[in-house]
């Protein structure tokens, strides 16, 4: 039995520990432990099978972001060190005492790069999964994250790539040219789907789906009223929440709303505010439309109910997100990070979507039948083997 | 020889590690190697002659805080975690998993509580050094930390002593009442001044002072201009910056000004920007007065070297030492934060006749004898005989 380390440095929530227990599990089935390095040491109690044999903080940046636009995954991950060589070498030094006294064979990261770039000083095999987002494509000519503004390649990297060749040479580490090759270190593994990925179908990885994900049970508890559900995934702090309570309000339809937050005011009969994460399939399977910021993995679970959507993305993330899943005709995306969102222009878009001839139910149906034959487990088990091929791990 | 982890989980800068460092360098030469759990890795990494072996992360709180008030120092920590149990308990087992990595016979903690729960877990035993603020007596009820605006009552750290039962009760560890109980679990060493502490006079530890800090030796350089030389420590961010900067211009006085972060415009030629830390006992010593945040240890060092303070306070525990300062005559608060009004506190404390000059002096010659190697190495004894190492 090999000891593996699952790594999470950068983003909030619970996606990424989600994400890499879908890993550890079929991992473990196969005589594997996983530990867990985690960001966030108590996001791992939304894993309630524990698949980690232990979990132990991740090191983290804590110093300033350059004030930059984010053009470029260097430019993403200037966020966790990237543009501060003499910073990122002692980021990179925590994780090799790390690598030290945890022993492993080899690392799984989900958006942990200052991770990837020690397993490449400390000679570890390593691979890396997530969505294409944070799991990009390796190579000299980055792809831009937001070829709206900037055309489809990017040439931003260039701190990125000195801090890289800056760490490689403090350590003594053969040196790489840059983000490129060190992303090239290690193989990736999307754990997404094509539809959610802006430019062409990705070459250098299969899609696994969505995997397991946090495998909640709360069944939706749908208020009593006429009119299509609506399910909603939309923190009430953001300032989408009270436009869209306003239009969903004048509506009267039912409403299950998941918020960790709770709303600044009185919520209207018809929407059923839910503090704990539901199960989501079954809830989408139960609603008419799916209104969100354009998250990665409630939008995969949106994809594979076949249930159309409404995204209103606030984070680079998210308008990727919204972009690509609009582009393929599964949703209608408002755009409101400069000018906000209105109440008039959310409830339009809702009589839209709710139509039966609204072309986002004929693509959000299609999509439905393309992954029926979808099982979680068998992604997550064929991604396994290949992982602990990629870490030499297999007879 | 031993191998101990010194602890700092909450806080943010060079402070903590400043307090942190001196003992781990008075316990090296006990022969005991100390490793550090740093909440930030990269600023460890950057002592000078670092007194640790190893730097690993110290098992953080990230989520969001609960918004409460803060009277109390159990609702001080509720930004570790103090106010939500399950959250608390996944803390606390990434420390366990942590000291099995390690192997620690002791811990010493700065502003670490979930460590020292741990360690409770655990039965290793610890210690806790710190100024008045993170490291209060284990009395209860708990001292306040808003005086000026009410006393605490016991009913303020009542969410964090059930935390603290809850986590006991789910590591099946002697059952803990709370917090002022947890904290009895670990000798407190205060690395203060009773100038600096509301509650002087406490008795459950000896005050050891600054010691000798990150024992920093670059130089300040100051700038050509004529007038009293003023040294600064406080980020260019802060708001009290700008009319500070004013201020200063205006006057045309030598300055040498520590922040990390740049200023936003053109600073005049009299204000030399020290992006590092520097050796502030010196600056301190060549300066006519200090101008700060009133953070902990940089206030102790302007005490030690009698320098008058300008207070500029925007956090908690930087209130609470400016008021305590204010009351002993030993800094002026401006009337605004205006350049105006911070420069006619300036030109007040400057004068030859401020009565903070001789308050600064008369502490001065208090601490006069005060040898922090000595000290240090007398804290460190005493640490080693709480950790069970003498």
């Amino acid at each position: 039995m090999a000891r593996l380390l699952a790594a999470w440095e950068m983003g909030g929530g619970f996606g990424h520990v989600a994400k890499l227990a879908a890993a550890a599990r079929p991992l473990a089935a196969l005589g594997h432990e996983s530990w867990l390095a985690s960001r966030d040491v108590t996001a791992v109690k939304a894993v309630a099978d524990k698949p980690f044999a232990h979990v132990v903080q991740a090191p983290i940046w804590h110093g300033r972001p350059p004030v930059t636009p984010t053009y470029g995954f260097g430019h993403v991950i200037a966020w966790g060190g990237f543009a501060d060589d003499e910073g990122l070498s002692l980021l990179v030094r925590a994780w090799l005492s790390m690598f030290e006294l945890v022993r492993p064979a080899g690392i799984y990261g989900s958006h942990a790069p200052a991770s990837l770039l020690a397993a490449h000083v400390a000679r570890l095999p390593a691979v890396r999964l997530g969505t294409p987002f944070i799991c990009p494509a390796a190579g000299p000519a980055a792809a831009s994250l937001m070829p709206w503004i900037r055309g489809p390649q990017a040439s931003d990297d260039a701190v990125a790539d000195r801090v890289v060749r800056a760490v490689c040479r403090h350590f003594g580490a053969p040196v790489l040219s840059g983000l490129g090759e060190l992303l090239a270190t290690a193989a990736p593994f999307l754990t997404s789907w094509p539809e959610i990925g802006l430019g062409p179908e990705r070459q250098d990885s299969d899609y696994y789906g969505p995997l397991d994900g946090l495998a909640a049970a709360a069944a939706a508890d749908w208020p009593t009223a006429k009119g299509p559900r609506v399910l909603v995934y939309l923190p009430f702090g953001s300032a989408q929440a009270g436009p869209l309570v306003a239009a969903l309000g004048a509506r009267g339809w039912p409403v299950a709303w998941m918020s960790v937050e709770r709303f600044e005011g009185q919520l209207p009969a018809n929407i059923r505010h839910e503090a704990e994460p539901l199960a989501m399939r079954t809830a989408l399977d139960e609603a008419a439309i799916f209104v969100a910021r354009g998250g990665h993995g409630s939008a995969l679970d949106a994809v594979r109910a076949g249930c159309p959507m409404l995204l209103l993305p606030d984070s680079l993330e998210t308008e990727r997100n919204a972009r690509a899943l609009a582009g393929h005709g599964l949703a209608r995306r408002i755009d409101g990070i400069e000018q906000g969102w209105d109440a008039a222009s959310i409830g339009a878009a809702l009589d839209a979507l709710i139509l039966l001839d609204a072309p986002e139910r004929g693509a959000a149906a299609a999509a439905r039948v393309r992954y029926a034959d979808y099982d979680a487990g068998a992604a997550g088990m064929l991604m396994a083997r290949r992982m602990l091929s990629a870490f030499r791990l297999l007879d | 020889m031993a191998r101990l982890l010194a602890c700092w989980e909450l806080g943010l800068g060079h402070g903590h590690l400043s307090l942190l460092a001196p003992a781990a360098r008075a316990l090296g030469l006990l022969g005991h190697e100390s490793w550090v759990a740093s909440r930030d890795v990269v600023t460890a990494g950057t002592l000078a002659g670092s007194p640790f072996a190893r730097v690993v992360q110290a098992p953080l709180w990230v989520r969001q805080r609960v918004a409460v008030p803060t009277f109390s120092y159990g609702q001080v920590i509720g930004d570790g975690g103090f106010l939500i149990e399950e959250g608390l308990i996944e803390l606390v087992r990434a420390w366990l998993a942590l000291f099995e990595l390690v192997v620690p016979v002791g811990i010493y903690g700065e502003h670490a509580p979930a460590s020292l729960l741990a360690a409770h877990v655990a039965r290793l035993p610890a210690a806790r050094l710190g100024s008045p603020f993170t490291c209060p007596p284990a009395v209860r009820p708990m001292p306040g930390v808003m005086p000026w605006i009410r006393a605490a009552t016991g009913g303020d750290d009542a969410v964090a002593d059930r935390v603290v039962r809850a986590v006991c009760r789910h590591f099946r560890a002697p059952m803990l009442t709370g917090v002022a109980e947890l904290l009895a679990t670990a000798t407190p060493f205060v690395t203060s001044w009773p100038e600096l502490d509301a509650n002087a006079g406490r008795t459950d530890s000896d005050y050891y002072g600054p010691m000798d800090g990150l024992a920093l030796d670059v130089a300040p350089d100051w700038p050509d201009g004529r007038g009293p030389r003023i040294f600064v420590y406080l980020p260019f961010e802060r708001v009290q910056a700008a009319p500070l900067v004013a201020a200063l211009a205006a006057r045309g006085w030598p300055v040498v000004w520590v922040s990390a972060s740049a200023f936003k415009g053109d600073l005049p030629a009299t204000i030399r920007h020290e992006v590092e830390p520097i050796d502030i006992g010196r600056a301190l010593r060549e300066a006519r007065l200090f101008v700060t945040r009133v953070g902990h240890s940089s206030a102790l060092d302007a005490l030690r070297a009698g320098a008058p303070m300008l207070l500029l306070p925007d956090m908690l525990e930087a209130e609470a030492h400016s008021r305590q300062l204010e009351a002993q005559g030993l800094g002026r608060r401006p009337a605004a934060w205006t350049a105006e009004a911070i420069g006619a506190a300036l030109d007040g404390l400057a004068a030859d006749g401020a009565p903070e000059r001789a308050a600064a002096a008369a502490v001065r010659a208090r601490y006069a004898d005060y040898v922090p190697g000595a000290v240090s190495s007398l804290l460190a004894r005493r640490m080693a005989r709480a950790l069970r190492l003498l």
